[in-house]
């Protein structure tokens, strides 16, 4: 299994939701594929949180020099993925093929994911009590199917396959955008971002000025999580050295308050 | 050599130090699986004996097991800490001022002099001059409150994320676990001279009796004598 | 394939313990995967009719449930939007209707009473044989959409004896975009006007370099085959685009899209704007304007008829055909065009015709005369556009052509001027030699079938035959299209009385504009029979409801009709059976018409149909096809291979022609407009210059009534929501669309934030909404304050909304109780010549709801 990637362009995208109608649509077949709900049912039910791809809009400008922006919100399936690193219960793995899925039969829903994650990701349904979040389809991928969204797109804006062509094709379309609108067209989490997250496996053809009205963080971070981490080693180291020095110190008092009794200078209270 | 006792702890005060100690340490092993793996046996200890009884003994469930009932037990323990928390806090913010974490003497000289005596004290094993709380009583005792107010607010946060951002319930998350392990760090060492044998006095005031020998205190921790002397 | 399902990282049984209170739910074994877990079990093959396109799409049927839908990729333009995706949410929807219903309260009142469908189905048929006793066929109406039964419904209406099945299409593209085109490059005859369907052209948009659009958001009215799909391609490419809206879309593109602000209803200023730059600087394409167009036509200057004109016999495709020829000026001689070596575009010429001196000028010079006045300033001051960007786009406009156009869109009747508009559009394109060229726009291709039932002569006048010939305000309109004249009829009773309507499909209530008169005119019916599987509008009124199965319940005909530039053969196959006590539409006409037809008529039409099925059906129409060549006859499939979901698909041809003009050119001055104005003006028709072939500031009726709007005051303008379909609840109601309806405000009205904010108004604030021509019809929104919407439009999701007659929102769990459906509140006007609905031309005023 080697490591597939998912690309948006927001240049094709001629935003029709069909990848985030889709994606909820195979969410709910999951559903019946696991004996939990038929699908005659589930569509008939809205559970929001099995939509893993969201929209979220904002206006750019003042009108008239004014647009509308869509940015999508989703997984980005982080090389680092902060979000498995936090879970107490390792129901968040990331797969031979790279996704990054969390097993809601292990899941206890502390919400740590959603803590982690510098990108406001897993969602945490209050009916059953677990998180939510972009499988990447691994089952689709590891049975040889395109994952849902990039089923869904009419027009090549999502793609995905092996990372180096993914990237490959991205590259080239930012640069024929960047030659024919001259404007600098960037492919958003192909490189490492920092440390915290490393590379992204959905990665995003974006003009380089717009990375902010997308809503890409170009410096995804969630600072008190770093902290905690360092905390934690340091915690530890400091805490073994506690108990060797208290360790020293007793033996240290037991060594001398002999030689002190022994020389008589006694009157210790016990 | 008089019989004569000196208070040195309040009911209440040995009360709330004893159940403290239970939340603290129910606290400490229910939380200390979520904040590292290090310690999965503690969940490993708990969710064999649940899954035991489900009939799935797959590692991973047994973890999530235990981690979800430790959970029900740190949220259990949080709660009833607060409980017994408010009429100790109470009753210490009426005599804030009396409280013995304030400093004797203030300034850099004061803290030089503190460390000094405690040298004498600790390393040397001379009668130093402590008041009731050497300077190092005093700087951990102002650890462990601030950490635990630390703690305290940043799990009610915890609790009622819903009406905060993403932002501060991830602020609180990290304040939560660096809080602890301040905490942590420091209870260790007050535990340790709490228990060390030369402190049995002051062991026994805590759990015990409450009182110290006049005698104990005037040769210990004589600022504390003369102080009382003075009252 | 198959290696692992989602469950594999679960082995044995699963206990998962629930965080709070420990809940333990044992779950069954994990379980093997099958075929079934793929869905692979069976694949039936569709046509989308989540909205009216017909997408070629594939249901995964697993254990008799469509458990998935995929585009069928069988074609080069394969892909579905998200409404077709959601289909399973139509099919599944709680809300359907599920048994027939027989009405007991008041019309409009939604009150009725469950019924079989035997009664429902005798009901119907014994009015009808009433009415057959008193040869009145003529006063029953047929009013279908696509979801019914097509190749049979229509046809036995027909049969029974009434000439009238008034088809919906005046409220969204007929006949403005028909004749917006069709009086330029031809078209078949329809009752005395040229005819051209919504997909008779496309928009290069795969090799286009640039390309504006005017009122059309490509993602939202979508289209997705083939449509959506080459506009995606097309940005992928490169392709530039520049949006002429009041509100900026964002399936236009987001990053790079130039935006362009326009008046509500005055694109006929801007593209004249356009015009005057193409002919000052010269833009135009003299080569092709001499090789392919009438541009050097001799014109009257009088009369705006051609000078002189004789008829020929000329040569085409080894076919002799008859055609106009008419004069030009040739090397500094009058001749016959036919005769002509260099004729002359530009010049005004004395021409002496028998004897007479005739002031005249090359069609020509007359257009750019007739723009001369447009400035950028002029353009600035009609439609708020700065000048700076009229100069801009025409120079861009320049600098791409021919790989450019100017997109003609499909949705049309919206304003007084929406005809003009489309006129505009089309002249453009030619002037800048784009039409049939590659990376312009071009002809789309298609295949005809053969007709399954030939019906019988009317005897009866129909209802648009009789307006066409009486009514000078309906001299365009569509003889199928027409049920606003229909409405007309009905109120009038002219030229004779409507007694019984059967909508199959069709909301007339909820989707044509001045939604108060239609009720009238619905409340003098004798019978009012719905066919649908949804509630909508216009089954409040009815008194007979029949559920209508969703189209995945059903076979239907073979498909030819696409918006796609090749010829496409598909079918529509039965996914599941029909649910709940619906019944498909033939099985619903069969019924009809074996209760209403005489045993003998019913014999001669639907005995084969009876015995056969749909299958004969199938047959008739795959046993000729017409309109390919030989090499692609030559790679058509069996019949078995279309019906087991094989899109068969033809060739593209790129290519300049007219199709059909009077001239045989391409006719940028229309000799069929210059006759049907003269025509006009004769019969006193006060606004025969909207027919004019010559460019013309042709208004919409609100600025007739208003050059300038009040504070409180906006157009209601309205585009596609890219999940929303016109006014069916198969999206609307759709709970797998419901996150997504939310998370894009689709049943919000938007406006200009600036505005917004000196009216008081904050975003999420309720607005009281009315037409101030009808001030009693009060509607509810919540409103959003938005920098994309220009300050005199008030925008809102075509049909997404409650709106005024909102009694069905009780029997829909996800339609919102409130918003704006502007038909509801419309003016019940019609735009001159085509009859099609004005749609977004009244003023509105907005208050703050307290």
């Amino acid at each position: 299994m080697r490591e597939q990637i998912k690309c948006y362009d927001t240049q094709a995208c001629i935003r029709c939701f069909a990848c985030m109608v889709n994606c909820s649509a195979e969410n709910r077949l999951r559903l019946q594929r696991e004996g939990e709900m038929g699908i005659e049912k589930s569509v008939q039910i809205p559970m929001p949180h099995l939509n893993y791809l969201s929209p979220r809009r904002s206006e750019i400008g003042m009108y008239p020099n004014a647009r509308q922006v869509t940015a999508f919100h989703h997984c980005n399936h982080c090389e680092n993925s902060p979000c498995q690193h936090i879970c107490p219960t390792g129901a968040i793995t990331t797969r031979a093929g790279g996704e990054v899925v969390i097993n809601q039969d292990i899941c206890i829903g502390c919400q740590s994911c959603g803590d982690a994650c510098p990108f406001d990701v897993p969602k945490y349904s209050a009916d059953n009590g677990k998180a939510y979040k972009c499988s990447g389809c691994y089952d689709r991928v590891e049975n040889d199917l395109k994952q849902s969204c990039v089923e869904a797109c009419p027009t090549t804006a999502m793609f995905s396959g092996y990372k180096e062509n993914v990237i490959e094709e991205a590259s080239k379309r930012a640069a024929i955008y960047t030659q024919k609108t001259g404007k600098k067209y960037v492919v958003y989490g192909a490189e490492s971002l920092n440390n915290y997250v490393g590379t992204l496996k959905w990665i995003t053809i974006v003009e380089e000025s717009d990375l902010a009205a997308y809503q890409l963080d170009t410096k995804p971070e969630r600072t008190a999580i770093q902290w905690r981490d360092y905390a934690k080693i340091g915690g530890g180291a400091l805490a073994v050295a506690t108990v060797v020095g208290t360790t020293a110190h007793f033996i240290y008092w037991l060594d001398k308050r002999k030689k002190k009794i022994a020389a008589g200078e006694g009157d210790f209270h016990e | 050599m008089s019989n004569k006792k000196v208070l040195a702890y309040s009911s209440l005060e040995m009360w709330f130090h004893k159940h403290m100690i239970h939340f603290v340490a129910f606290l400490s092993l229910s939380g200390l699986p979520i904040l590292s793996d290090k310690f999965n046996f503690i969940a490993f200890a708990i969710g064999y004996p649940i899954n035991y009884f489900t009939g799935d003994m797959h590692s991973e469930h047994i973890l999530a097991s235990g981690i979800s009932f430790l959970r029900v037990i740190h949220w259990g323990s949080a709660f009833a800490l607060t409980g017994i928390m408010i009429p100790f806090v109470l009753s210490m913010l009426r005599k804030v001022l009396t409280l013995s974490i304030w400093p004797d003497r203030w300034g850099a000289v004061a803290i030089v002099d503190g460390v000094v005596e405690m040298k004498k004290n600790y390393i040397d094993l001379k009668h130093a001059e402590f008041g009731k709380m050497n300077t190092g009583q005093k700087a951990s005792a102002w650890v462990i409150v601030l950490s635990m107010i630390m703690i305290v607010v940043s799990g009610y946060m915890l609790v009622f994320r819903s009406a905060l951002t993403h932002d501060f319930i991830s602020l609180a998350r990290g304040a939560h676990a660096i809080s602890y392990i301040v905490l942590a760090i420091t209870l260790l060492i007050h535990i340790y001279f709490a228990t060390h044998p030369a402190n049995k006095a002051a062991y026994n005031a805590m759990f015990k009796t409450g009182e110290m020998d006049e005698d104990y205190v005037k040769e210990h921790h004589p600022l504390w004598y003369r102080k009382l002397q003075e009252v | 394939m198959r290696k692992t399902s989602r469950r594999d990282f679960l082995k044995g049984t699963v206990a998962s313990v629930i965080g709070g209170s420990i809940i333990t739910n044992v779950k069954a074994e994990a379980k093997t995967v099958t075929e079934a877990d793929f869905g692979i079990e069976k694949k039936v093959p569709l046509l989308c009719h989540m909205c009216a396109q017909l997408c070629p799409m594939i249901a995964t049927v697993s254990q008799n449930k469509v458990v998935r839908i995929e585009a069928n990729m069988d074609t080069p333009y394969g892909g579905i939007c998200g409404r077709g995706r959601a289909a399973m949410g139509a099919l599944y929807d709680p809300d359907r209707i599920k048994t027939p219903l027989i009405r007991i309260g008041e019309r409009g009142e939604g009150k009725f009473r469950k019924a079989s469908w035997d009664e429902v189905l005798d009901l119907v048929a014994g009015k009808l044989k009433t009415i057959e006793t008193e040869n009145d066929q003529k006063s029953v109406a047929f009013l279908p959409r696509f979801n019914s039964a097509p190749g049979l419904d229509s046809e036995f209406f027909k049969i029974y004896g009434t000439p009238n099945i008034p088809g919906y299409g005046d409220t969204c593209f007929a006949n403005s975009l028909t004749v917006g085109l069709s009086a330029i490059i031809g078209g078949k005859d329809a009752s005395g006007v040229p005819d051209q369907s919504t997909g008779a052209i496309s928009s290069d948009y795969e090799n286009a370099k640039f390309g504006i659009l005017l009122q059309r958001n490509p993602g939202g009215g979508l289209v997705c085959h083939a449509w959506g799909r080459m506009f995606g391609l097309g940005k992928k490419n490169g392709m530039q685009i520049a949006v002429v809206d009041p509100r900026k879309p964002s399936e236009a593109g987001e990053s790079d899209a130039q935006w362009v602000p326009i008046r509500p209803g005055t694109d006929a200023p801007f593209l004249m704007g356009i015009m005057h730059e193409i002919f000052k600087n010269r833009f135009f394409d003299l080569d092709y304007l001499k090789k392919y167009t009438n541009a050097d036509m001799l014109i009257n200057v009088a009369t705006g008829l051609p000078a002189q004109i004789r008829q020929i016999e000329k040569e085409e495709k080894g076919k002799s055909v008859k055609v106009l020829d008419y004069l030009v000026v040739s090397d500094g001689v009058v001749t016959f065009k036919s005769e002509a070596k260099n004729a002359t575009l530009f010049g005004s010429f004395d021409v002496e015709i028998e004897g007479v001196k005739i002031a005249c000028k090359t069609s020509l010079e007359m257009i750019q005369q007739s723009v001369e006045h447009c400035t950028p300033e002029w353009t600035q001051e009609q439609t708020s556009i700065p000048a700076t960007s009229i100069v801009q786009l025409a120079k861009k406009l320049n600098d791409t052509k021919p790989a450019c156009f100017i997109d003609r869109g499909y949705r049309a009747e919206r304003y007084a001027s929406s005809l003009r508009e489309k006129l505009l559009i089309t002249q453009i394109n030619v002037l800048l030699g784009t039409l049939g060229v590659k990376g312009g726009v071009f002809y789309n291709r298609s295949v005809k079938t053969a007709k399954y039932i030939h019906v019988p002569h009317a005897t009866d006048m129909s209802i648009p035959q009789w307006y066409l010939k009486n009514d000078p305000s309906s001299a365009f309109m569509s003889d199928h299209y027409y049920r606003r004249t229909w409405i007309k009829t009905v109120l009038s009773e002219k030229p004779y009385k409507q007694r019984v309507a059967i909508f199959s499909g069709q909301n007339i209530v909820g989707g044509s504009a001045g939604s108060g008169e239609i009720i009238k005119a619905l409340k003098t019916l004798e019978m009012i029979v719905a066919i649908s599987p949804f509630l909508n509008e216009t089954i409040m009124y009815a008194d007979i409801v029949m559920p209508d199965c969703t189209f995945l319940e059903r076979d239907e005909a073979i498909n030819t009709s696409y918006k796609s530039p090749i010829p496409t053969i598909g079918v529509n196959r039965k996914a599941v059976e029909p649910m709940y006590d619906s019944k498909d539409g033939y099985c619903i006409i069969m019924q009809l018409a074996k209760r209403t037809l005489k045993a003998e008529v019913f014999e001669q039409y639907f005995g084969e149909f009876e015995r056969e099925g749909i299958m004969s059906l199938w047959k008739k129409q795959y046993s000729k096809l017409s309109g390919l060549n030989d090499a692609e006859m030559a790679t058509i499939p069996p019949l078995e291979s279309i019906l087991n979901g094989r899109i068969w698909v033809g060739e593209k041809h790129y290519g300049i022609k007219a199709k059909g003009t009077p001239t045989g050119k391409i006719e940028l001055y229309s000799t069929y407009l210059a006759k049907k104005r003269a025509e006009l003006q004769e019969r006193g028709y006060d606004r025969a210059e909207y027919a004019s072939p010559l460019p013309m500031n042709n208004k919409p009726y609100w600025l007739e009534k208003k050059t300038k709007l009040a504070n409180h005051e906006f157009i209601p303008i309205t585009g596609f929501h890219p999940l929303g379909s016109f006014t069916g609840q198969q999206t609307k109601n759709n709970t797998l669309l419901q996150t997504l309806h939310h998370d894009t405000n689709a049943d919000a009205v938007f406006i200009n934030h600036q505005k917004g904010i000196t009216l008081g108004l904050k975003t999420d604030d309720i607005v009281e909404i009315i037409n101030i021509d009808k001030p009693e019809l009060v509607v509810k929104a919540r409103v959003i304050l938005s920098e994309v919407v220009h300050p005199d439009a008030l925008f809102s999701y075509y049909g997404m909304g409650a709106g005024y007659f909102r009694n069905m929102t009780k029997g829909l769990r996800n339609v919102s109780k409130i918003g704006l459906n502007p038909n509801h509140i419309a003016n019940f006007a019609f735009n001159p010549l085509t009859t099609g609905h004005s749609s977004q031309d009244f003023i509105i005023s907005i208050r703050k709801s307290v």
